[in-house]
């Protein structure tokens, strides 16, 4: 009777919770075996939902790594509370290198660390490779008013109504939020419209949803020529969009001494910094086979089109890179901007 | 409207490579049985397949994706009918009829309806889409937060027309499901009601949440019945009456139309999709029809309004995602990095090179609904045979995949946690007789009316009137809605003046 559906099913959704669950439970091998590793499936936690940045990234990533370590890699999805739960979920598995990570590490790390209270500290990832560097960009609607950020300013200091769309939680607000005060202004001159993730800015800039928003510059290349930019949230102007950076426009404002120009954040592959002393050789293997994938013209074109980066920095100049990130994010003062809202 | 010569260029694509065919019915397959194993969504099953792609070309690889996501736009009525468990959020409002069907024995013209219901949906879709994708995307992604904020309120006025009997009971169902929805971390980073469980932060899981809810309302009361269809003659898959349920969408032409339009319409809205379609297009058909008390009793229409809508917004998905490069959902998400994985950047410069491509894609969609008529219809064969499990097995074999499903959803204790807790409340709230649907309602559209409402109150400065009057489209909305919700007292005013015209 039900013998032609339940078995289709039962195996179908047995196979489904079993992907989920194999990394978790597999034994964990002795050190004479190390050599081999990896002998089964590794898993990578993504603290996101499906179809975001680190998710595409860590999926495009699965399938070269699999090639390099002959084992399948199995993305699995951990979302919630800033990428807290997928990055605690991590810190849970045994640090054995079956369990890799592909996370935003800056800003949410510091800020589950040091805002949310999460039980970890951001010293326990160790990053393979950290391979997006992100930068916070200031833009607007193709049909907007604003021409440039000198308008927007201006409108502000008329007393002006504008809307500000931006997540609160990534460096984008806390890089707003010490750009007005430089101005002598503060978050409350505009209105500031929150939303949970980069996505639905993006889209609300190109749709003139509000009159400017603040969104990492990732995942915008491809939508060059759809809105306009006004300024970056960087030292030097940027290749890609040549707009102002803020140190120019705050020069021309007559505010010399900037504090901190943040990155919008710091996306790569993690490790559990454990794994380097436990088991040194199979942190090597990893590492080895991240450099390969970097060096690797197909998987190269592949993250070009997807605009994800690849380029290899290696683990020392990535763990140096993403603490002095921390160290700067980790100042009360920044730190207040976010637990502000 | 229409660009001829990328049209012809379309179909000689289609007929260069072999393999564009050969995944569509695999893809169907994959898609089907992934939506209507609970918990298991299209997204899911897109991402799951989405690494396959890389072996194929590029058109062969989005006509699988695509079959997927069409295969699923049906398979989550599978459940919903035949056990009043929908398998996915977007097929919550094809049980409200599908499930009393089945239970009269009218499981097989239900199922008709709804394939039915959905090939001419996902085929009158991308008509649309083939029509008017750049001015679509274009607009769509214009609207703001005021213009959401309405058209989540549309999908809540449905809370209205789940009360039954009573009215209040369906208010206080609904209310407490929209509190239910707000536990978590907000827009704007409060955390409430959380309980201090971390899993929380991020809400209520929803699909466990739905799941348990419903599982317990529809198969607690079956206790002490021997089958799901008391009449042993009508427990069987029959053809010839899901034949009938074909013919019967035919016949309403309207209605099918209307839940096909607000389902390409909802779905082509980034961030709203198809599990808001499917609630706009049933409280639409319910309370636009003369007969509206058969709703929730059994009515075909009610099954063909969801289906057509949740099986449409397919192609409204669509219409951001080819138009501009921006995903409107996981699903279109999935599209673009299979897009991306064949070096095809997606975005306006897409569309404006590429118009036959984009063509092909709609045509073979085409395709893809007549060819889900037949997959479908074997699927049924088989699924069908559902109603023959005595409910001493049926029950504990439900709760078992239930039970698995919450736990692939959230990969851990989380999910089933939430189904049994959401068991125990749709038993309590069963017992005494407020509406289980209500409260669900309000639990899927809780974070959106959350979320929406405290932006429109940001971007208004605090919800001053300058700025509505500025946006004439959420007007436009505003006025809609409350027309729509009036739309019985004044058929029924007109009915009784005519009628006191007649004495």
């Amino acid at each position: 009777m039900t013998s032609t559906t339940t078995p289709i099913r039962w195996t179908l959704t047995l196979a489904v919770a079993a992907a989920f669950t194999i990394g978790p439970v597999g034994t964990p091998a002795g050190m004479a075996q190390a050599e081999n590793f990896p002998e089964r499936p590794l898993t990578m936690v993504v603290p996101a939902g499906t179809g975001g940045n680190n998710d595409r990234a860590a999926r495009l990533m699965a399938g070269f790594l699999s090639d390099e370590l002959g084992q399948p890699v199995q993305v699995v999805n951990r979302p919630g509370g800033g990428n807290m739960l997928g990055h605690v979920y991590f810190q849970q598995q045994p640090a054995d290198g079956y369990t890799l990570m592909r996370t935003t590490a800056i800003p949410f790390m510091t800020i589950n660390q040091l805002v949310q209270g999460a039980n970890f500290e951001i010293e326990q990832f160790h990053p393979v490779n950290i391979t997006d560097v992100g930068t916070s960009i200031v833009a607007t609607s193709n049909d907007s008013p604003f021409e440039s950020i000198e308008d927007v300013l201006a409108a502000i200091r008329d007393g002006q109504t504008v809307s500000v769309g931006v997540q609160p939680t990534a460096t984008d607000f806390i890089n707003l939020s010490l750009f007005m005060e430089a101005l002598g202004k503060s978050t409350d001159d505009v209105r500031i419209v929150t939303y949970d993730s980069g996505g639905p800015v993006r889209n609300g800039i190109i749709g003139g949803q509000f009159d400017i928003g603040v969104v990492g510059d990732q995942g915008m290349v491809a939508q060059q020529g759809e809105f306009r930019p006004l300024m970056t949230f960087s030292e030097t102007t940027s290749s890609v969009w040549g707009v102002p950076t803020v140190l120019e426009v705050l020069a021309e404002e007559g505010v010399e001494d900037y504090p901190y120009v943040l990155s919008g954040s710091m996306q790569g592959y993690f490790v559990h910094t454990e794994l380097m002393d436990a088991y040194p050789e199979r942190y090597e293997r990893i590492v080895a086979a991240f450099e390969a994938i970097s060096a690797n013209e197909e998987a190269i074109e592949a993250h070009a089109g997807q605009d994800l980066g690849i380029e290899w920095l290696g683990p020392d100049a990535s763990r140096e890179m993403m603490l002095s990130q921390h160290e700067v994010i980790s100042v009360p003062e920044i730190l207040a901007q976010v637990a502000q809202d | 409207m229409l660009d001829t010569t990328a049209f012809s260029g379309a179909l000689a694509l289609l007929g260069s490579d072999i393999n564009i065919w050969l995944v569509i019915i695999p893809g169907l397959m994959i898609g089907l049985v992934a939506g209507s194993i609970a918990g298991v969504s299209n997204t899911m099953a897109m991402a799951i397949c989405l690494p396959l792609t890389l072996y194929m070309d590029f058109l062969p690889a989005i006509m699988f994706l695509t079959a997927i996501f069409t295969g699923g736009g049906f398979g989550g009525a599978v459940t919903s009918i035949l056990m009043g468990i929908p398998g996915t959020t977007s097929s919550v409002a094809t049980t409200f009829d599908g499930y009393p069907m089945a239970r009269k024995g009218l499981h097989n013209e239900a199922l008709g309806v709804a394939l039915m219901a959905s090939v001419v949906g996902v085929l009158i879709g991308y008509v649309i889409l083939l029509l008017v994708v750049a001015p679509l995307g274009a607009w769509v992604i214009r609207l703001g937060p005021a213009e959401m904020l309405l058209i989540a309120l549309w999908g809540m006025s449905m809370i209205a027309a789940l009360g039954g009997n009573s009215l209040a009971r369906g208010l206080i169902a609904g209310a407490f499901g929209l509190l239910l929805g707000t536990v978590g971390m907000n827009t704007a980073g409060h955390i409430r009601g959380t309980a201090d469980i971390p899993f929380l932060l991020d809400g209520i899981p929803l699909i466990p949440a739905m799941m348990g809810m419903f599982a317990a309302s529809q198969l607690f009361t079956l206790i002490g019945s021997g089958y799901l269809i008391k009449d042993k003659t009508a427990r069987r898959a029959d053809y010839g009456k899901v034949l009938s349920g074909f013919f019967q969408v035919l016949r309403y032409p309207v209605f099918q139309l209307r839940g096909t339009l607000i389902g390409v319409f909802v779905g082509a809205i980034p961030g709203v999709g198809s599990s808001v379609g499917n609630l706009i297009a049933y409280a639409q058909a319910k309370r636009t029809d003369r007969d509206s008390e058969s709703y929730g009793k059994g009515n075909p229409k009610g099954v063909m309004a969801a289906e057509s809508a949740n099986s449409s917004s397919e192609g409204g998905s669509m219409v951001t995602m080819l138009a501009l490069g921006l995903p409107g959902g996981g699903g279109t998400a999935m599209l673009l990095a299979a897009f991306a994985m064949h070096n095809v950047t997606g975005g306006p410069s897409f569309i404006d090179q590429n118009m036959d491509i984009v063509y092909t894609i709609i045509l073979g969609n085409f395709a893809q609904a007549v060819l889900l008529l037949f997959v479908g219809l074997g699927f049924l064969a088989i699924a069908g045979n559902i109603v023959k499990v005595p409910i001493t097995w049926l029950i504990p074999s439900v709760m078992v995949l239930a039970l698995i499903g919450a736990f692939a959803v959230t990969g851990d204790q989380a999910g089933p946690i939430t189904l049994f807790f959401f068991a125990g409340l749709g038993w309590l709230m069963k017992r005494y007789d407020y509406p289980v649907a209500a409260c669900v309602v309000g639990l899927l559209l809780g974070r959106m009316v959350e979320s929406e409402l405290i932006r429109t109150w940001q971007i208004s400065g605090g919800g001053e009137l300058e700025f509505f009057l500025n946006r004439p489209v959420a007007l436009v909305f505003a006025a809609l809605l409350v027309l729509s919700l009036l739309q019985p007292a004044i058929t029924n005013y007109l009915r009784a003046r005519r009628a006191r015209q007649q004495d």
